[in-house]
């Protein structure tokens, strides 16, 4: 009985991130990279996204605390970060990275701090919900199921 | 004297005239008052009701905000919680709480879109026969644990000709699910059937969906006029969008055997927030927003369809819902191997009077594909057989109904084990018959065994037992005997549905083991078995669920089951410095079958590409393979970007007459950048968050200009 109504919010939850844009196109071909030689590939990934984009977020909220910003290290660091964001298919977050780099150019470090305030609240939003994602995948496998093939 | 009374009686009658008048039209201006504040208040109603929508959508999006702000909390505690802690499990039931909020919130937020006029569909191209399988499949599991059986009914066929379609598939699998989960909730024993018949439209046929429910004018309401152009005129829009000739009709029917809804119900259970009582529904704790049949009747009719339920025969119990939709038809030659499954429309004349209801109309269209019946292969259906032994009796019906009238195939259904060996034993008996009768030799002698008969294949036997109804030791007896001395030019398939107690290495190899449910590509791939004649050995074929993902993989053992991959024995060298993007390339470029190698800027690349020349050097002259076949290059990376490392990659290559082709990754594709791509000597260039299909894609450019 769980196993069922697990495989359904599953289903249910994968389709409403994409509605709601949280994730993209990239990310249902990250889905179709993994296979039966490379089982956690998807899981992986994000895991590593997460590391990366937390350890960004962290030393942009340095660079942009500075008496001097330098905005040349500011976007290179938003341009690591839109880099992974598409990558992954995180929409929301790739997103918000496009006017923080028009904000570097034009070396306003207030909009700029605003910009990361934004990117800052997609990126957890979006990773609660990759974390809600694999929690059920988890659940499923525990309880025996198969994780359904969303498109 | 006769004159006064004359008068008198025509006065009379007069005022009796005028009386009545003045009744009638007192009592018409009454109607016509009432009638306006009748409609006066139908507006203000529904005047209100948008404005609640609206409201509502407001409001829904406030609350949503204030849920993402609570996600967030949520997660800063997590940070700071120990990660064994009680503390984490209330975290972890405050989020599905959360989540659970935020679906409800969703499901009423779509419906005010929808109400608004605001939704618009998607349209992008997608397969109907896969997306049947999918969301039965799910509720197949789901059913079969109290014992009721979810089938797919593919009916006449035609889907499978209109399989690739556009329009709107998550909003579709919405209306599917919807219904299905209604059926599902509801139904405690029997069945649930999803049956799908598609129909192109022709020009002379004009189906009028939207029905025209507005009442005509009476005499001065002149706003009724305008509304009831309003509805002629979005008739008339979607009459032109019929008339597309790729315009394909879809008809769906969801049939369950459960509580049934009573008929002064059928109208209501489309409006919005009315749930029928489910006081002994069988998942007592499911409360649905009751929003879900109205979603699904919005978006039907946005697809230029209607829903509505059907009446059954009496006695029968359950409802059935049935809907069309439109949507246009894309070029079938993409589509699979099941399009090789000829329908037989030779036998189109029963077919009125079998399947009831009327769903096909002989269209000259299915004439013109399904036309090459040549007479031996239709001698050879003619003489085919399948032995049908399910659990399910619905189920049975429907494939029997499906293999003898579409496809042309004699089937017999065996619904208890005493029937199994007699039907086999009368199947074997006119096999031999026939055999023996197509034999090629004109003189059959009496010494020459059956089994060496040989000759064209003249007959298809397929037998499809579901391991569920238990296996006996008799079955088994019945089984051996059928296959002993089985004519050579007799084709013979058996298909196990399910495992349990087989011992599948001792079967032959041309038996089949395959999971239920039997539909949709599962069905048609032993279709298959009837209508090619497959000669020289086939290895056994097992059709399984991977652990990991529902896919139908093939594992063949045997003769071509290795796909070259394309990029097999290729060695590509990936140079990128954010962590991510590198380990999604290597991984999406070893898919494709070839070995990577990674640099984390270009810097490290430039040395690798020296190290490999000079290597290559030392192994001989004659050798003149480049140490990479393709380098993939991150344009903007910190320490040497690529336009740099090309460069002086370039330089070195010059001294020993190598190119390596390399492909840029960049996100910018401006003219000032693609120019600097090119001018630092690279060859190609792709999106940064390319995976598979863009990087084939480069390498196929880069070598068709080689050529």
């Amino acid at each position: 009985m769980e196993v069922v109504q697990l495989q359904r919010s599953f289903v249910e939850y994968m389709d409403s991130l994409f509605r709601e844009g949280f994730l993209d196109a990239q990310f249902s071909q990250l889905q179709q990279l993994q296979d039966d030689s490379n089982p956690d590939f998807v899981v992986e990934v994000v895991s590593l996204f997460f590391e990366d984009s937390e350890r960004l977020l962290n030393d942009l909220t340095m660079a942009l605390d500075q008496p001097n910003v330098d905005f040349k290290q500011v976007d290179a660091h938003v341009h690591q970060l839109k880099g992974s964001s598409s990558s992954v298919g995180a929409q929301r977050v790739k997103n918000c990275c496009i006017p923080f780099r028009n904000c570097c150019e034009e070396q306003n470090t207030e909009a700029c701090l605003r910009c990361l305030q934004q990117i800052k609240q997609e990126y957890l939003l979006v990773k609660n919900k990759l974390q809600t994602l694999f929690d059920l995948e988890q659940q499923i496998v525990a309880a025996g199921g198969a994780i359904p093939m969303v498109q | 004297m006769l004159i006064i009374l004359m008068m008198v009686a025509l006065a009379i009658s007069i005022v009796t005239f005028v009386i009545l008048a003045i009744r009638a039209a007192r009592r018409e201006m009454y109607l016509c008052a009432a009638l306006i504040k009748q409609m006066e208040a139908t507006q203000q109603a529904e005047r209100i009701s948008m404005n609640k929508t609206t409201a509502s959508a407001r409001a829904n999006h406030d609350v949503r905000a204030s849920l993402a702000g609570i996600s967030g909390l949520i997660w800063m505690c997590r940070l700071q919680a120990s990660p064994e802690s009680k503390l984490v499990k209330y975290l972890d039931r405050m989020e599905s709480c959360k989540n659970d909020l935020l679906d409800m919130l969703n499901s009423i937020l779509d419906q005010n879109k929808i109400e608004e006029g605001k939704k618009q569909l998607r349209e992008e191209e997608f397969d109907m026969e896969e997306l049947l399988e999918h969301v039965v499949s799910i509720y197949y599991t789901n059913g079969a644990m109290k014992n009721v059986d979810v089938i797919l009914d593919p009916c006449d066929g035609s889907v499978t000709w209109f399989s690739r379609v556009k329009g709107d598939r998550i909003e579709l699998q919405r209306i599917l699910n919807n219904l299905l989960q209604n059926a599902d909730k509801f139904t405690s024993e029997g069945h649930i059937t999803l049956r799908v018949w598609a129909r192109k439209l022709g020009f002379d046929q004009s189906s009028n969906p939207v029905p025209n429910t507005r009442i005509t004018s009476i005499g001065c309401m002149s706003c009724l006029r305008l509304h009831n152009d309003e509805s002629s005129a979005e008739v008339r829009v979607l009459n032109t969008f019929q008339e597309d000739p790729n315009c394909v009709e879809f008809t769906f029917e969801v049939d369950d055997t459960g509580k049934g809804i009573p008929k002064e119900n059928h109208k209501s259970v489309f409006e919005n927030y009315v749930q029928v009582n489910d006081q002994t529904s069988v998942h007592g704790s499911q409360a649905g927003t009751g929003l879900g049949l109205g979603i699904s009747q919005s978006l039907v009719r946005l697809m230029g369809g209607e829903i509505g339920i059907v009446d059954k025969g009496i006695g029968e119990k359950g409802t059935c819902f049935r809907f069309n939709i439109f949507l246009l038809a894309c070029d079938q030659t993409q589509a699979h191997k099941h399009q090789t499954i000829r329908v037989d429309y030779a036998r189109e004349d029963d077919l009125e009077s079998q399947l009831g209801g009327g769903y096909i109309s002989s269209d000259s269209y299915y004439h013109s594909v399904a036309s090459d019946n040549s007479i031996t292969s239709h001698q050879k259906r003619e003489n085919s057989s399948v032995i049908l032994f399910l659990r399910e009796e619905e189920r049975s019906r429907v494939l029997r109904r499906f293999m003898k009238d579409m496809i042309g195939l004699k089937v017999h259904v065996v619904n208890r084990h005493e029937q199994f060996s007699q039907t086999l034993k009368k199947v074997k008996k006119k096999i031999i018959n026939l055999a023996s009768y197509n034999s090629s030799s004109s003189e059959t002698s009496k010494d020459i065994p059956l089994s060496a008969l040989d000759g064209p294949l003249s007959a298809f036997i397929s037998i499809i037992i579901d391991t569920g109804v238990g296996l006996t030791r008799e079955m088994s007896r019945a089984m051996a005997e059928f296959r002993k001395d089985f004519p050579k030019n007799v084709s013979l398939r058996v298909v196990w549905l399910d495992k349990p107690g087989l011992d599948e290495d001792k079967l032959p190899s041309t038996d089949i083991v395959m999971e239920k449910p039997l539909h949709g590509s599962r069905l048609y791939h032993i279709l298959k078995f009837t209508q090619e004649i497959k000669d020289g050995t086939t290895s056994r074929i097992k059709i399984q669920q991977s652990p990991v993902r529902q896919d139908v993989s093939v594992d063949a053992k045997g003769a071509d089951s290795s796909k070259k991959l394309p990029l097999t024995g290729k060695k590509i060298l990936v140079v990128e410095d954010n962590a991510t993007l590198l380990m999604v390339c290597r991984t999406a470029v070893s898919k494709l079958g070839a070995t990577t190698y990674a640099c984390k800027n270009g810097r490290e690349a430039v040395d690798k590409v020296c190290e490999g020349l000079s290597n290559r050097r030392h192994i001989g002259p004659s050798t003149s393979s480049p140490p990479f076949d393709y380098i993939l290059m991150d344009c903007e990376m910190s320490e040497m970007n690529g336009f740099e490392a090309t460069k002086r990659i370039r330089k070195e290559e010059a001294r020993y007459g190598i190119r390596i082709p390399i492909i840029a990754f960049t996100a910018h594709t401006q003219k000032e950048e693609t120019d600097k791509i090119f001018q630092a000597g690279m060859d190609y260039y792709i999106p940064k968050e390319s995976k598979g299909n863009e990087i084939l894609k480069a390498i196929d450019y880069i070598e068709h200009r080689r050529v």
